[in-house]
């Protein structure tokens, strides 16, 4: 199994199963690492504490056994879960401590498969090797015994930061990795919220099909909108919507965001819900003049209020500028002249044609934008 | 047609509904809603397992599972062509994770394998790992060297006392109180506590030099450091008037063949993974040491035989009021023993090294 480049950069490590496919595992770094030790530290100490105190009642309750039981007890305990803790639990639950399950995290060999006993074996037997340097406690009394007992794990994180896995030596000895089992992922939908990018979609030639990469690319930066600012989506839609504007015949100032939108809604959603997004559309410009249209960030619209148009501040932050809209609208108003002789109308909403004209020409852009949008640029 | 009669076995039990049964026209988002619900279901299950491997799963619930999981393999299989999106994507990496350590459980302890690797493989490598001779050399050297210049108190004077420090004090107290030919029962707490300790003791000693050997430095300094202890610690007892010594060396005669061994061939094990990665003999420094960290499992599954050999000679067979020469004896067996297997085992089979 080797680790490619971007799998390197993602933290992630393939493995094939013996289904034949293959797919990736998260790496745990020693950020996610130091909890679940930390957390097995105390459970080792909890254990040890709560046997010595119950060896005590059980020796108070029987004085046979004096406090040999309760001193031998502890002594033997402490010394099999110091040593032994991880081996026993990392076999018996396929590759996880207390620490490693509250944490989300397991052990398992580098080509994918699960560890056995001998690896566990080694990768806890060796941590030891991982916790050097040892300081001793005068670091903290100066007047303190010289036992060098504070581990500092600096071997373990200069070995880690050096391997492409994120493996102490213990693990590199034994062939084992530490992955993250912790779902980050949601299967979720994304509307967009504008519904003007309903309509766009239907902007788009018929006969455009999206590559591989331009699909990856619109899922992407649909997951990762919410996070960024009007401004800095444009700025990066713009490497995408550009030429995509140019190709479809759009007008060169739609909003790239609106595009990318667009371009979701198209390639992502089911036709039925596509529909609906741009009856939507419709009925929220229907009845509205031009002229208004740049005070509606269409992104305050909720889908419910389907048609009803509500003034917003003009300085609310809106997926698109005022100024996109209008240069839309106005681009659709444009083409109006070739559609009015364009395609006959065959679509169930064809008898909103007769609506008022500032609406009409919308509705037909939305409907037939593709033959229109294309005209656009030869008219100008 | 053909892929999917490839990739998902026909079963007549069922309805499969992998994605790969869908029409291409689909659009990302429909697949997944189609989809959805049984990756959820797998999830779910996932989640509610009773254990950490498919044994909590019976009959309904463990086909179901294994369909699942192979359909969610298909899913993932496919999803580039039926442009899933990455989140979608990454949502079936981590899923078909989680049920693979789950389908895939870990080995557990074979016991089958044990006595083939503690009777054939361990003496074969212990007779020719020049790790082993050169920790043994190292060990019980110093030791030797350490327990001469401990007892000659005046050739060496405070040899012992710098090296032990406070330890002289406590160990000739501690055994001061132990007289193996008193009554046997008010002794029995004093000597089990302290049995207990040593063997914590001791056999963390073995494990320590066995896990900073990779380090190889601070490997080979922790086990010269041990064996000049001991070797101080043995000499200053054996000197004719400490108190307590009689009794020490009652104690240790038993065990002490087994113990020390133990240490030399803990540290053994550590250095060979840590030559393993300075020496490579062509391999890449990592496989190098994988290979060396096998050559070294045999070598402290032996120690760690020895270690509990020692222990429980220390707690059955030391402490008690024995006769001291049965005491003797039985480390005298366990020297003879501890040859008997490194040499007549370890003796390498020539007919199996030619075969090689």
């Amino acid at each position: 199994m080797t680790v490619t480049a971007e799998q390197k950069i993602d933290c992630r490590a393939k493995v094939v199963t013996p289904e034949n496919i293959a797919f990736d595992y998260q790496l745990a770094g020693p950020f996610q690492r130091i909890p679940a030790f930390l957390l097995d530290l105390l459970i080792r100490y909890a254990i040890v504490i709560a046997t010595v105190i119950a060896l005590l009642l059980i020796s108070s309750v029987l004085p046979v056994f004096g406090f040999t039981l309760v001193s031998v007890g502890g002594i033997l305990l402490y010394f099999a879960i110091n040593w032994f803790y991880g081996v026993i639990l990392e076999t018996r639950f396929n590759g996880r401590t207390f620490g490693k399950m509250a944490f989300r995290l397991r052990v398992i060999s580098v080509d994918g498969r699960p560890i056995n006993a001998v690896q566990s074996g080694l990768r806890n037997l060796l941590r030891l090797a991982d916790m050097w340097v040892l300081l001793p406690m005068q670091v903290f009394d100066a007047n303190s015994q010289p036992a060098f007992i504070i581990p500092t794990f600096c071997v373990a994180l200069v070995c880690m930061t050096l391997t492409t896995r994120f493996q102490r030596i213990g693990d590199l000895a034994a062939g084992t990795m530490v992955i993250s089992e912790r779902q980050t992922s949601r299967l979720w939908r994304i509307h967009p919220d504008d519904v003007r990018a309903y309509g766009l979609s239907d902007m788009i030639p018929a006969n455009f099909a999206p590559s591989q990469s331009l699909v990856k690319t619109t899922a992407v930066y649909m997951a990762s909108r919410k996070r960024l600012s009007p401004a800095r989506l444009d700025e990066l839609a713009g490497n995408v919507a550009k030429p995509l504007i140019e190709e479809f015949g759009l007008l060169p100032d739609t909003g790239p965001d609106l595009l990318m939108c667009a371009l979701y809604v198209r390639i992502f959603l089911p036709e039925k819900e596509r529909q609906e997004g741009i009856d939507r559309y419709r009925a929220s410009t229907r009845g509205a003049p031009i002229a208004t249209a740049p005070k509606l960030p269409p992104s305050a619209l909720p889908p419910s209020a389907q048609g009803s148009q509500q003034a917003q501040p003009s300085g609310v932050a809106s997926a698109a500028s005022p100024q996109q809209l209008t240069d839309q609208a106005t681009g659709q108003d444009r083409s109006l002249g070739d559609l009015l002789d364009d395609v006959p109308t065959t679509t169930p909403d064809s008898a909103q044609q007769n609506d008022t004209t500032t609406s009409l020409d919308d509705d037909r852009a939305g409907l037939h934008g593709d033959t229109s949008a294309t005209r656009a640029p030869r008219q100008e | 047609m053909v892929i999917h009669q490839l990739l998902v076995p026909r079963d007549k039990n069922r309805k499969s509904t992998a994605l790969i049964t869908w029409s291409p026209m689909a659009t990302p988002i429909e697949t997944l809603e189609r989809r959805r619900a049984d990756w959820v279901r797998l999830d779910q299950m996932l989640s509610t397992a009773p254990s950490a491997s498919l044994r909590g799963f019976r009959g309904e619930a463990l086909l179901e599972i294994s369909r699942l999981y192979r359909d969610a393999c298909a899913d993932l299989a496919l999803a580039e062509q039926y442009q899933l999106t990455p989140e979608t994507v990454q949502y079936l990496h981590e899923l078909i994770g989680r049920a693979h350590n789950k389908i895939y459980p870990a080995q557990r302890f074979q016991y089958h394998t044990w006595w083939n690797t503690l009777f054939h493989i361990a003496p074969r490598q212990i007779y020719q790992d020049n790790c082993v001779r050169f920790c043994a050399l190292l060990f019980f050297g110093l030791f030797s060297a350490s327990a001469y210049m401990g007892y000659y108190e005046s050739f060496f004077p405070d040899f012992a006392e710098q090296i032990l420090g406070e330890q002289t004090q406590m160990m000739s107290e501690s055994f001061s109180e132990i007289n193996f030919r008193s009554d046997r029962s008010r002794d029995i707490s004093i000597n089990l506590t302290m049995v207990a300790f040593y063997i914590q003791h001791n056999t963390g000693i073995g494990l320590e030099c066995f896990a900073l050997g990779p380090l190889i430095i601070p490997g080979i300094l922790k086990t010269a450091y041990n064996a000049t202890f001991l070797g101080a610690a043995f000499g200053y007892m054996a000197r004719p008037g400490t108190p307590g010594g009689e009794s020490f060396m009652e104690f240790v005669v038993a065990h002490g063949p087994f113990e020390l061994t133990a240490i030399a061939l803990a540290a053994a094990a550590g250095l060979r993974i840590g030559l393993g990665w300075l020496i490579t003999g062509g391999l890449t420094r990592l496989a190098s040491m994988q290979k060396s960290a096998q050559k070294a499992m045999p070598v402290i599954a032996a120690s760690c035989v020895l270690f509990f050999l020692a222990a429980f000679t220390e707690g059955l067979i030391s402490p008690t009021n024995l006769p001291y020469a049965f005491k003797a004896a039985w480390g005298i067996m366990a020297s003879t023993l501890l040859m008997l297997y490194f040499v007549v085992l370890g003796y390498p089979d020539r007919t199996v090294s030619q075969d090689r």
